[in-house]
């Protein structure tokens, strides 16, 4: 198993706030891992700090062993793309001239669109299955539809390592599930490495492969999800008391009972 | 800050009525380039002196010294090229700098571009008379100068939008100041720089068309070129980031392209308002927001509602001629309230 990203004693502050505090982590190259942990633990500045959106006061940060800020800008999107918490596009946009813009990695200002381009575009419309949606415009489509278009457009940028930054936070249940099982699909047909924050803990135990539970800065703890998402660990880390029991799937599910007194 | 709050009104009709978009962006492109071409033309045949169509024709294609010829040749055409270039390059500066500044507010004026090109223009024309000749180039310099200053101000640990267009406020009300101070000190000699200040089209001649061709024509490549740039950072800063963008960078050239436009336009014709301000706004209205088409329609817009400007300018209280600016801002301040209420 080799490690897509790797953290090591990483800190990030804002200001004179330290957010991130030491924090270490190897995300496995070809599976799906989590960050969960309270509001404000760090978790968005920790991706933030991946894309280096945010300086690294002291530690490292590599990507398939080479410290971020070693690559080029361009380089660095072909390898790893990010999709953030919120998004805004231009409300005219069509769905296939945003997911053309994932292309942008791969382009000079005087190059042309290559059939490569074009090849990678109808394949991310086909992945995210929204192929007969591409000629619709952004601000027409649901929820839903919408973040599979963003996804759309980070996989045409053909990454090997996908971060998202809660991607079912604004969805119903149904959407939630489709997106969740949108990126389980796509990990296991082309073993595209996922990163990403997580807010319903049910999702992480049942889409995700791997774990890392964050409070204030700190990694707490790191495992495989099932074995490590627990009712004490949820208690430390939340204040909050669960319930647990498994369900018909042998999958364990958790239910949020009381806030810790 | 948002800046798209609404799809824009023609999208809303053409999925409506199920207009197909490329050809109603193909004939709006086509119409914008019909009204720069007649504005160009309409420059070129109204005017004080009557001359009829089929001796401008004549004189087109065969100049002679006639006074006739003169007027076209040396007065009424380069005025209307002048015309041309300078509202094509305004509007692509206010187009690149809505985009920059991520607010559909900025324009060359608004960030104190202008009031640079103003400040070094003034300086020339009232306190050193003598050297006239100089007042392009020193109003060129000035306006990039205060594009740097409002650099230098905003910068902290990178650019932000909002801090660039405050500062560029700030750089905008302080050089507004110096203008002020030294028509108040020099009221005097006032009265030729007054042209100057509202943004006239009057006199402008060859030298004048030769001072801003090379920067139109580079100015528009370059705008060209970063259509698909503009067009990443639309998605924000971090979207546009994680897409491999270098998003300080790209600000900072794409605003020294915009002050390069701004800077040649103002420096040859004077503080011409509202032509980067409304020109990108109708052209998005008209073509949605897709810099590859909004940068070739608001230069062929921009160029087209100056030209025409500046004929009914010259037409309306015949003998006596308006600044172009004068009718730009009549027609500009309704236009601005206008989408104020609209699109916002």
């Amino acid at each position: 198993m080799t490690a897509a990203l790797t953290f090591q004693m990483v800190s990030v502050a804002y200001a004179r706030k330290l957010i991130i505090d030491e924090f270490n982590l190897t995300v496995p190259s070809g599976q799906i891992t989590a960050i969960i942990g309270p509001n404000g633990c760090g978790k968005s500045t920790l991706l933030k700090a991946v894309c280096r959106m945010m300086p690294c006061r002291s530690g490292n940060i590599t990507l398939f062993g080479k410290n971020v800020h070693c690559y080029t800008h361009k380089a660095f999107a072909r390898q790893l793309a990010i999709l953030t918490q919120s998004h805004t596009a231009p409300p005219d946009l069509l769905v296939r001239d945003l997911v053309a813009l994932g292309r942008f990695p791969y382009r000079s200002f005087y190059s042309g669109f290559s059939g490569e381009d074009e090849a990678a575009i109808l394949e991310a419309l086909e992945a995210t299955g929204m192929s007969g949606l591409a000629e619709r415009l952004l601000n027409t489509l649901s929820g839903g539809e919408k973040q599979r278009a963003w996804i759309a457009m980070a996989l045409a940028q053909r990454p090997k390592v996908l971060l998202l930054d809660e991607p079912t936070t604004y969805l119903d249940i149904s959407h939630q599930l489709e997106i969740m099982q949108l990126l389980r699909r796509l990990n296991q047909q082309t073993g595209l490495t996922i990163l990403l924050v997580l807010h319903d803990l049910n999702q992480a135990i049942r889409f995700t492969d791997q774990v890392a539970v964050m409070k204030a800065g700190k990694l707490v703890t790191s495992g495989p999800t099932a074995k490590t998402i627990t009712a004490s660990l949820l208690q430390q880390v939340f204040g909050v008391k669960v319930e647990t029991f498994v369900d018909a799937d042998g999958v364990t599910a958790l239910i949020p009972m009381d806030l810790c007194k | 800050m948002k800046v798209f709050s609404r799809l824009p009104e023609i999208d809303k009709t053409i999925t409506k009525y199920g207009i197909n978009r490329k050809w109603w962006r193909f004939g709006v492109l086509l119409t914008f380039l019909a009204l720069a071409v007649t504005g160009l033309f309409l420059s070129i045949i109204k005017g004080a002196a009557e001359i009829s169509l089929a001796q401008i024709f004549l004189i087109l294609t065969a100049p002679d010294s006639e006074p006739a010829s003169q007027i076209i040749w040396n007065i009424r055409l380069p005025r209307a090229i002048v015309g041309a270039l300078v509202g094509s390059n305004l509007a692509l500066s206010g187009a690149i700098l809505q985009a920059v500044m991520r607010n559909p507010l900025a324009d060359p004026h608004i960030i104190g571009i202008s009031a640079g090109a103003g400040l070094g223009g003034i300086v020339m024309m009232i306190l050193l008379p003598a050297y006239s000749n100089l007042v392009t180039p020193v109003a060129f310099v000035g306006a990039m100068a205060a594009a740097v200053a409002i650099y230098i101000l905003a910068w902290k640990n990178g650019i932000k939008p909002v801090r660039m267009i405050l500062a560029g406020v700030a750089v905008s009300t302080f050089l507004s100041a110096g203008i002020s101070g030294i028509m108040i000190f020099y009221s005097d000699r006032v009265h030729g720089a007054l042209m100057w200040m509202v943004g006239g089209l009057s006199a402008r001649s060859w030298p004048h068309v030769t001072i801003i061709l090379p920067y139109a024509v580079i100015g528009l490549i370059l705008a060209l070129i970063s259509a698909y740039y503009l067009n990443v950072l639309q998605l924000g800063d971090e979207m546009a980031r994680g897409l491999g963008l270098n998003v300080e960078l790209a600000r900072v050239l794409l605003t020294a392209v915009a002050a390069l436009l701004a800077a040649s336009a103002v420096s040859v014709v004077g503080l011409l308002g509202f032509v980067g301000l409304i020109v990108p706004h109708i052209t998005r209205l008209l073509l949605g927001t897709d810099y590859r088409l909004l940068i070739p329609g608001a230069a062929l817009l921009g160029a087209a509602i100056v030209t025409l400007s500046d004929t009914f300018a010259r037409v309306i209280l015949a003998p006596v001629e308006l600044p172009v600016g004068i009718i730009m801002a009549i027609i500009g301040a309704p236009f601005f309230l206008f989408l104020l209420r609209r699109q916002l």
